[in-house]
């Protein structure tokens, strides 16, 4: 991201360092400290350029992964229509050979609301649908800030409700539904989550929220502390909440979950925060707000990893782990008996 | 959001492209990464296998460029690159693609080399320092009683322990990578018996010193060994020059049939004649004419002829072993007897089965 406006990478070889060290460095992973020097940062206060670094770099990494994944999961786009808004494109996921009774997990990419597309996270998904044998459903919500909330977030409930609704068609068994994200999709989630919790439908089974965005008000001890850290930093976390935040008086419970008043009878969780990451406290303290509010919570912080550690560094040992965490504890809740009640 | 991985192919000046190679591996070493780290990067950097092999200690790491570990298969590819890790007594770094090589292979291997090495110093200590070169020492003939005990000691043998050395060739022209897994497969299964098992490339080929007085297993598809007679470990050079004379009779030569494992113990007066220089070997009429004959096809059919009909005893025998009409084989033979000069069916058959070992034993030195 941006500092002071300056931008790094591509365009800035002759007679500028190739990279800048984090004032962190120390502490970061080895494995993911070595890709710092390969990284190019994406200046997030012009959103329009970092769209186009973000699906250029997508583009060249798109199906890398992926492609080993190909013989085992089969994908196909769709739309989720509706009468009183604009389609939302989904992008399904389905393991080629899984066994009967298939559970869904409708999945939210990150971007700070702003950036992102289907194809960003596509290796997660199509990962996450073979090894957690699972219909994965990656949502293409509209975004900041064009489209300030509530329009990506109703983008996302409206597709859980769709999944719900068609999971019959989408071959999965009724009542096995769980929601995710990544960073700002975190949010998303969490946000869909609690949505879901009031209005008493769909019933989730599990939300997995993945380094995620919660607290619009930014006062953790760890948003000080790492306000310079790799790939997300302060700077970009404002502006991404000036992005998202429609600015008038709407209720904005929803779009920043950390405020909500109850965490009680939200679905089991798991969360993933990243230690060196200014978003690391929001992550965990939610993580104590529903652990003592009863709800089943898992809690993993990946020490000397920074936020999106893991797409930066995907080869690495710690990147490989949270992958086979988070596909176990997801298929490992898909497969219980749906809740009832 | 964030920061995203350059892909090292999209930058287009190959001396930016260094510079961030030389700033990975350098975050690696300081930042204090496990040896499985340097591999791994190596691998996603150029988006290829990556190979480690430290003998000295029998470490094997092999992964693909998604990072994951790779089981032990049949190759990938080619080794596109390569660099020796010194002092490490034949240990290596290696890269595998099957599109072949890129422009930045060689400053990667380059550089995973160098950090590999102190990365194994710090996992391992002090202890690789007095560890090199132990065996090289143990299986030449220079050192003096008290260094042999101590070489013995370090590679984990008691003083009067009985071993054997075998030499250990790959047959075809496969990367080193291919002949690494392969040797550590052997250690593996000597180790999983309860032996001890040392390796080290020595030149073109591996050494293994080992307890095992027997070779059960099945050797792995494309190496052949020679097993060099039983001794105590501090005589192991005698037994190594056994093996290295009985890996000769493994060559694989045009026509002629001879197992991948030949030991010493079996071959009897034959491993003697490993000792003949090759000068001697050469001008040799009947070794001439079958180099001549093994030149074309139906040459090497009449070498494969004769050598069944000396191996089996007659020419039924031989016909069957071949699965040809014995009148086939008989022809053949008479054909070999020609070139050679005298008729092979009725003269004794040791002048013929000396003929064609020295003729392997010639090739062997190829």
């Amino acid at each position: 991201m941006s500092k002071g406006g300056q931008v790094q990478g591509d365009e800035s070889v002759a007679g500028e360092a190739l990279w800048r060290p984090s004032p962190h460095q120390h502490r970061i992973d080895p494995e993911l400290a070595a890709m710092l020097p390969l990284t190019v940062e994406i200046p997030f206060e012009q959103v329009d350029r970092a769209r186009e670094l973000e699906a250029q770099k997508t583009a060249e990494s798109f199906g890398r992964e992926a492609l080993t994944l190909e013989a085992a999961v089969e994908t196909r786009d769709d739309v989720v229509a509706r009468t009183d808004a604009p389609d939302v494109p989904i992008r399904v996921y389905r393991p080629k050979h899984g066994s009967q009774g298939l559970g869904a997990f409708v999945f939210f990419h990150g971007g700070g609301f702003a950036l992102g597309t289907l194809d960003s996270e596509h290796n997660r998904c199509a990962y996450l649908a073979k090894e957690a044998e699972c219909v994965v459903v990656s949502v293409g919500y509209r975004l900041a800030p064009e489209h300030r909330f509530p329009a990506g977030f109703d983008d996302c409930f409206d597709a859980v409700a769709w999944v719900a609704e068609n999971a019959r068609e989408l071959g999965v068994v009724p009542g096995r539904l769980a929601v995710g994200g990544a960073s700002a999709g975190g949010a998303l989630a969490a946000g869909v989550a609690l949505r879901a919790r009031d209005e008493g439908a769909p019933l989730l089974s599990f939300q997995l929220l993945i380094y995620p965005v919660l607290d619009l008000r930014m006062q953790t001890p760890s948003m000080e502390e790492f306000s310079d850290a790799p790939t997300w930093d302060a700077v970009s976390n404002r502006a991404m909440w000036g992005y998202y935040l429609p600015g008038d008086d709407t209720d904005v419970a929803y779009a920043s979950p950390a405020l909500a008043e109850s965490f009680e009878g939200l679905p089991p969780t798991m969360i993933t925060a990243t230690e060196l990451d200014c978003l690391r406290d929001e992550a965990v303290e939610y993580a104590l707000a529903l652990s003592r509010a009863g709800v089943p919570v898992e809690l993993h912080m990946y020490p000397g990893a920074f936020h999106g550690f893991d797409l930066a560094a995907p080869h690495a040992e710690i990147s490989h782990r949270t992958l086979v965490d988070q596909a176990r504890a997801l298929g490992k809740a898909l497969r219980r008996q749906p809740r009832t009640e | 959001m964030r920061g995203l991985l350059l892909r090292l192919s999209s930058i287009d000046a190959e001396a930016e492209a260094a510079l961030r190679i030389i700033a990975a591996f350098d975050q690696l070493v300081a930042q204090r990464a496990e040896i499985g780290g340097v591999v791994r990067a190596a691998a996603a950097l150029v988006e290829c296998q990556a190979g480690l092999w430290d003998p000295v200690h029998g470490l094997l790491l092999q992964v693909g460029p998604d990072g994951r570990e790779i089981e032990d298969s049949r190759d990938v590819a080619g080794t596109i690159a390569r660099a020796a890790l010194e002092g490490t007594g034949g240990g290596e770094v290696w890269l595998e693609r099957a599109e072949g090589p890129g422009p930045l292979d060689e400053i990667v291997v380059e550089r995973m080399a160098a950090a590999s090495l102190v990365v194994l110093d710090r996992m391992y200590g002090s202890a690789r320092e007095s560890d090199d070169g132990a065996l090289h020492g143990l299986l030449g003939e220079r050192l003096s009683e008290i260094e042999r005990v101590r070489a013995a000691r370090l590679l984990g043998f008691d003083d009067a322990e009985r071993v054997r050395a075998v030499a250990l060739a790959q047959t075809g022209g496969f990367g080193h990578g291919a002949t690494s897994r392969r040797v550590t497969s052997v250690l593996r299964q000597l180790g999983q018996r309860g032996e001890i098992a040392r390796a080290a490339r020595i030149g073109d080929v591996f050494a293994l010193l080992t307890t095992a007085s027997v070779f059960e297993d099945p050797l792995p598809a494309d190496l052949r060994a020679g097993v060099g007679i039983e001794v105590d470990v501090l005589e192991a050079s005698a037994s190594w020059t056994a093996a290295r004379a009985a890996l000769r009779f493994t060559t694989q030569v045009p026509g002629l049939r001879r197992a991948p494992l030949a030991e010493a113990d079996r071959l009897g007066s034959a491993v003697a004649l490993a000792a003949i220089p090759a000068d001697e070997l050469v001008g040799l009429p009947e070794l001439e004419a079958l180099d001549a004959l093994a030149s074309t096809a139906s040459g090497r059919d009449a070498i494969a002829a004769l050598d069944a009909f000396v191996r089996a005893g007659s020419m039924r025998r031989a016909a069957g072993e071949l699965h040809l009409h014995h009148t086939s084989v008989a022809s053949r033979v008479k054909r070999a007897g020609s070139a050679l000069g005298y008729p092979v069916e009725d003269s004794s058959c040791g002048r013929v089965q000396l003929a064609l070992t020295l003729w392997q034993l010639k090739h062997s030195l190829d």
